[in-house]
């Protein structure tokens, strides 16, 4: 029991076995299956993959929006006390904005135009009457100051489109914050933004969080982003955990051929010689059919028989690594991939 | 924004004295000289002659139209052929009846139609969204002096609820209010149908878009992220058809008008076509068409004070 009440102690939110589907005019889409990772508090996790891994997917399940055709099929995600996915829509509401944030992937068009940041900010702090409408806008003042917004006191009274894209994207993150959330959850949040704006962003947020103490979450496709900026990272794939870990373990010593083959394709290590940028061949696999064996087997230059027979087991070491591969243990273990560090995909034998 | 009014009541004059044009031209151009039809078949040539010179007939088109203009400018628009009152009283005593109607009219459209597209768009498929679509359509494809004359027949004549004409006492609200239900239903019917529409298409819209994710995933209340946050840009291009269709409700109290016997300026004009008393039929339609750009003009700065963007680009 000891152990377990450390883990609780430690952990912030537990995404357990989440998998939803997305019902379509093609059929149900199994877009998440079988998710299990924990968040631990005052760390920033990144969850990557590619597009349609379900990374952003998951962002909206914790905060129960995710879209009318899509059903949570099982799972739970602990926060506190509570089971978020399957809390009535009032609790919801009563922790979004509150106790989890979220910092949008598009800061052109998560912001409503019509409404100044003043306006936008103090309908955030509605749940708290005994705040004059004075004193919230004091406390929005400043949090815009904080995320280095010039002349908050002023700029407050001004709309979206007054601001720079880098600039919404600093409001949007002093919306988040406004209210000190536990968690603070970040859906790509420099895709949209240029080169320097991103570092900036990145700083930002790096800073925020040692300052206000805070959980993160974000989620992104760029590898250099989770590597400057994360503690832990979930890999996923095709709506499946492939990895999760350490930010140094995955990036130095990754367990999964995909996570390997991933870390190949980033455009950060393109091929000096051939200057030509690697890719993973094959697609995402189709998502409405049934599946069996392992997700990634199909692209898998490790692949073997079994891999396409038996789903692999989750093998854990220790409290957040975890990674699904055969050839991690049982009877397909190769002690040579797991020993291989930072080794080039293999060719496949034969 | 001095500058965009300055600019927009610009051309609102030209686009008025382009309809003096238009109505003097009218008037001239089809057969039948003015003072014998004025005075009767019967005047003399003297009467006819003295009245020619008082209405300025004899003087070339040119320099009536500019005598026009140039009264109207100062509020006279000329005498009544048969009263010999001025037009302007005469406009002005009736204008308030039709101004009150069209008012009810679009305000009771208004007040149900926007909260039903509202509700509509809210849950799509639903069945209060099934429901408003199939009465929409129909109120909009039933013409007014259609339900004008059903709801007098049911209402006033069968139930005797409400009375069937006039306007009612002057001086007394609650009968002329009572006066009003009828007409105002009746013109106001089938704009339930369109906001009702049209609102539920640009609600749609906009609670799609990302800022309407943004404020749920702030935790703020439903009500919150529809009347504050939808509404207030979907309401935008809903301004601009409500301003227009106060131009076609005025023509469309010409039915109402009538059928409720109601003296309005639609009723007016009606009757001045019909006893060809051109004085008033020009008058008529010449406020009539000033009210139309005013209230368009009025809806186009409503939409600026809505949106900043808007606000900013004038």
């Amino acid at each position: 029991m000891p152990k377990d009440a450390q883990h609780a102690r430690e952990t912030l939110l537990d995404v357990r076995n989440l998998s939803v589907d997305f019902r379509t005019p093609r059929g149900r889409v199994k877009a998440l299956r079988d998710i299990t990772f924990p968040i631990r508090r005052n760390r920033i996790v990144g969850i990557v993959g590619e597009s349609g891994s379900g990374k952003s997917t998951v962002l909206w399940a914790l905060l129960g929006l995710l879209a009318k055709n899509a059903e949570v099929m099982g799972g739970e995600v602990r926060f506190g006390d509570r089971d978020l996915l399957h809390a009535s829509e009032t609790q919801l509401r009563a922790t979004r904005g509150e106790e989890i944030s979220v910092v949008f992937q598009d800061p052109m068009t998560s912001q409503i135009p019509v409404l100044t940041y003043g306006r936008q900010m103090l309908d955030i702090l509605y749940r708290r009457p005994d705040v004059s409408a004075s004193e919230k806008r004091r406390m929005a003042v400043e949090m815009l100051g904080k995320v280095g917004i010039p002349d908050p006191d002023k700029r407050i009274d001004q709309y979206p489109h007054h601001f720079s894209g880098g600039m919404r994207q600093r409001a949007g993150i002093a919306m988040a914050l406004l209210t000190g959330p536990k968690l603070l959850l970040a859906d790509e949040p420099t895709t949209a933004l240029d080169v320097t704006m991103e570092a900036q962003i990145i700083h930002l947020l790096q800073d925020l969080q040692k300052e206000l103490d805070a959980t993160v979450v974000v989620v992104s496709h760029n590898l250099g982003l989770i590597a400057e900026l994360c503690d832990d990272v979930v890999v996923m794939y095709a709506g499946e955990v492939i990895e999760a870990g350490d930010v140094r373990e995955i990036f130095h010593n990754a367990q999964h051929p995909y996570t390997r083959a991933l870390l190949e394709c980033d455009p950060a290590r393109i091929d000096d010689v051939s200057r030509k940028l690697p890719v993973i061949p094959g697609d995402i696999p189709d998502l409405t059919r049934a599946l069996s064996g392992c997700i990634y087997a199909p692209r898998c230059q490790r692949a073997m028989p079994v891999c396409r027979t038996e789903t692999p087991p989750d093998v854990r070491r220790g409290e957040m690594s975890q990674a699904r591969c055969h050839l991690l243990e049982g009877p397909h273990h190769d002690p040579v991939w797991m020993s291989a560090s930072r080794l080039p995909p293999a060719k496949p034998s034969g | 924004m001095l500058y965009y009014l300055a600019k927009r009541l610009g051309l609102s004059t030209v686009v008025v004295c382009l309809v003096v044009l238009v109505l003097f031209s009218l008037l001239y151009f089809i057969p039948g000289d003015p003072a014998t039809i004025a005075l009767g078949p019967r005047a003399t040539e003297e009467a006819i002659a003295r009245y020619a010179e008082k209405m300025h007939l004899d003087e070339p088109v040119w320099r009536q139209f500019l005598i026009y203009i140039g009264n109207a400018l100062t509020g006279d628009l000329g005498l009544d052929v048969f009263s010999d009152r001025p037009v302007t009283a005469i406009i002005m005593e009736r204008i308030g009846f039709t101004l009150a109607l069209v008012g009810a009219g679009m305000g009771w459209a208004m007040l149900l139609g926007i909260p039903l597209g509202c509700l509509a768009a809210v849950k799509p498929n639903s069945w209060i969204d099934r429901i408003t679509g199939v009465l929409s359509v129909g109120t909009i494809a039933v013409p007014s002096f259609l339900v004008s004359i059903w709801a007098l027949l049911i209402f006033a004549v069968h139930l005797r609820w409400l009375p069937a004409i006039g306007a009612g006492e002057p001086g007394q609200l609650g009968d002329q209010l009572s006066h009003l239900v009828l007409p105002a239903f009746a013109i106001g019917l089938s704009w339930v149908g369109y906001l009702a529409r049209m609102v539920r298409a640009s609600m749609l819209e906009v609670m799609g878009e990302n800022y309407i994710r943004s404020a749920r995933a702030f935790g703020l209340h439903p009500r919150r992220v529809v009347f504050g946050y939808a509404l207030r840009v979907a309401i935008l291009p809903t301004i601009t058809l409500i301003g227009m269709g106060f131009g076609g409700m005025i023509s469309s109290t010409v039915f109402a008008e009538i059928i409720f016997a109601r003296p309005g300026i639609g009723k007016l004009i009606f009757d001045s076509v019909m006893a060809r008393n051109f004085p008033i039929v020009q008058g008529a339609v010449l406020v009539a068409t000033g009210l139309y750009i005013l209230v368009v003009l009025f809806s186009d700065i409503l939409i600026a004070w809505f949106d900043p963007r808007v606000r900013e680009s004038l």
